[in-house]
């Protein structure tokens, strides 16, 4: 055999080679497990620190083996430091592994794109918390310029490779589009593989062109997958053991929560940091501020909440839904989150998941540290709730 | 090894390389890495 017929053959015999190898990088990305590390237990975005594929990868491997909880949150995971916050409070005193994930707004929208593309991972050993702020009500998915830190093309090309959903994904980019800078090319294949608009040939050739593309790409990322996957193993030393786990003294953790926050509260009555105080709420001494927009979003937070819980629950995850509480002493219209609360524990009654609803508790001073961000005190109770939960 | 042997050694190559070349994420700041685009319709 000579000429092309010669090459053309060879292609073949490499193509064969390759799609058999990638048999192999499938199972090197699902055999390595990178370990749970006490170090890495609050991510601010998958890309803090590390590229972005280590963290997914690092997550990811947390929800297949169930070997740590993993809690999503927003902007109070990261509003101000305190030992009891529960990414530092579980490992470190408890021994409970744990991993929360998440900064401002970090809502049920960003959390199914991500549960989303990870839904192969997910089986009855995964454990999941969700922390809901009644807050995110007033926005309308997630604000344009924080879409990065949660959504890279990891999660494109994977929920593209297990045949999952980018719909939502494609609606949200069309629907914004004006706003968003640095689209990656994922992103504006995900835009022209979902076209919106009337159809048309061309359109159609080039969203035929673009998922072909999208899934060349999806099957060639578990290839970066497992390359990413086996660096981070061969790199990582051995993690630092978790203290053994044990039941504290709930009370006098939050006498000692209580006596953490009140020195911080002194310039006024509405029970929430000094410095939050002077900054945001001269106009308010005596509380009465709004929270809530004219128009809110619950509709569309809820529906993206219950696909989160139906996809969990589909896999059988066990999962522990925390509706937050505000500060009622700042807002004078928490009443408009009344009718929305009946509705979460409809939901969580109907799935099968566990709630912790903290909305009535009595105000006590740290229990919230300003005017939506939970305080030491809130932090026990759900560092309580999540213990109990996990054990 | 043979002539054949080794051609198929080489496109499993450049195979590989363009498996890490689609496979690999945009950067953060969402900057290409793929060096081709479609033209907006």
């Amino acid at each position: 055999m000579r000429g092309w017929p010669r090459h053309l053959a060879a292609m073949a015999c490499a193509a064969v080679l390759l799609f058999l190898l990638g048999d192999v990088a499938s199972h090197v990305s699902a055999g390595l497990t990178l370990p749970y590390d006490s170090r890495h237990a609050h991510l601010n975005s998958l890309g803090e620190g590390q590229p972005f594929t280590r963290g997914y990868q690092y997550v990811a491997d947390r929800l297949r083996t169930g070997d740590a909880v993993v809690l999503f949150a927003s902007s109070e995971l990261v509003n101000r430091k305190t030992p009891f916050v529960a990414h530092n409070f579980l490992p470190d005193r408890l021994g409970i592994p744990l991993v929360s994930l998440g900064r401002g707004y970090f809502q049920s929208f960003p959390e199914y794109l991500l549960l989303s593309s990870l839904a192969p991972q997910l089986n009855a050993s995964s454990r999941v918390v969700i922390l809901f702020s009644p807050g995110w009500i007033n926005l309308n998915r997630v604000p344009p310029n924080f879409f990065p830190y949660y959504l890279q093309d990891d999660l494109v090309y994977d929920t593209r490779r297990h045949g999952g959903d980018l719909g939502d994904l494609s609606g949200y980019l069309h629907d914004r589009s004006d706003d968003l800078e640095h689209l990656s090319p994922a992103l504006r294949e995900v835009m022209r593989a979902l076209p919106v608009g009337p159809p048309s040939r061309p359109r159609r050739l080039l969203a035929w062109g673009s998922d072909l593309l999208l899934q060349a790409r999806g099957w060639s990322y578990q290839w970066v997958a497992a390359l990413y996957k086996l660096s981070a193993w061969l790199d990582g030393g051995a993690p630092p053991a978790l203290p053994p786990a044990s039941e504290p003294d709930w009370p006098d953790l939050e006498r000692q929560a209580i006596a953490d926050e009140t020195p911080l509260m002194t310039n006024n009555q509405l029970w929430v940091h000094d410095q939050y105080f002077t900054q945001y709420l001269t106009d308010h001494p005596h509380g009465g501020a709004s929270l809530f927009g004219q128009e809110t979003h619950e509709d569309v937070e809820l529906s993206y909440l219950r696909r989160n819980l139906e996809l969990l629950r589909k896999h059988d995850a066990k999962v522990l839904l925390v509706i937050l509480p505000l500060n009622g002493r700042v807002y004078g219209d928490l009443d408009r989150f009344q009718p929305v609360r009946p509705q979460i524990h409809a939901m969580a009654d109907e799935l099968g998941v566990q709630l912790y609803d903290m909305w009535e508790q009595t105000p006590e001073i740290g229990l919230m540290g300003d005017g939506m961000h939970i305080g030491s005190l809130g932090w026990v109770r759900i560092d309580r709730a999540i213990a109990r939960w996990a054990r | 090894m043979t002539s054949f042997l080794r051609w198929v050694l080489i496109y499993a190559g450049l195979g590989l390389a363009l498996i890490y070349h689609l496979g690999k994420p945009a950067d953060e700041a969402g900057r290409s890495r793929v060096v081709f685009e479609y033209q907006q319709f």
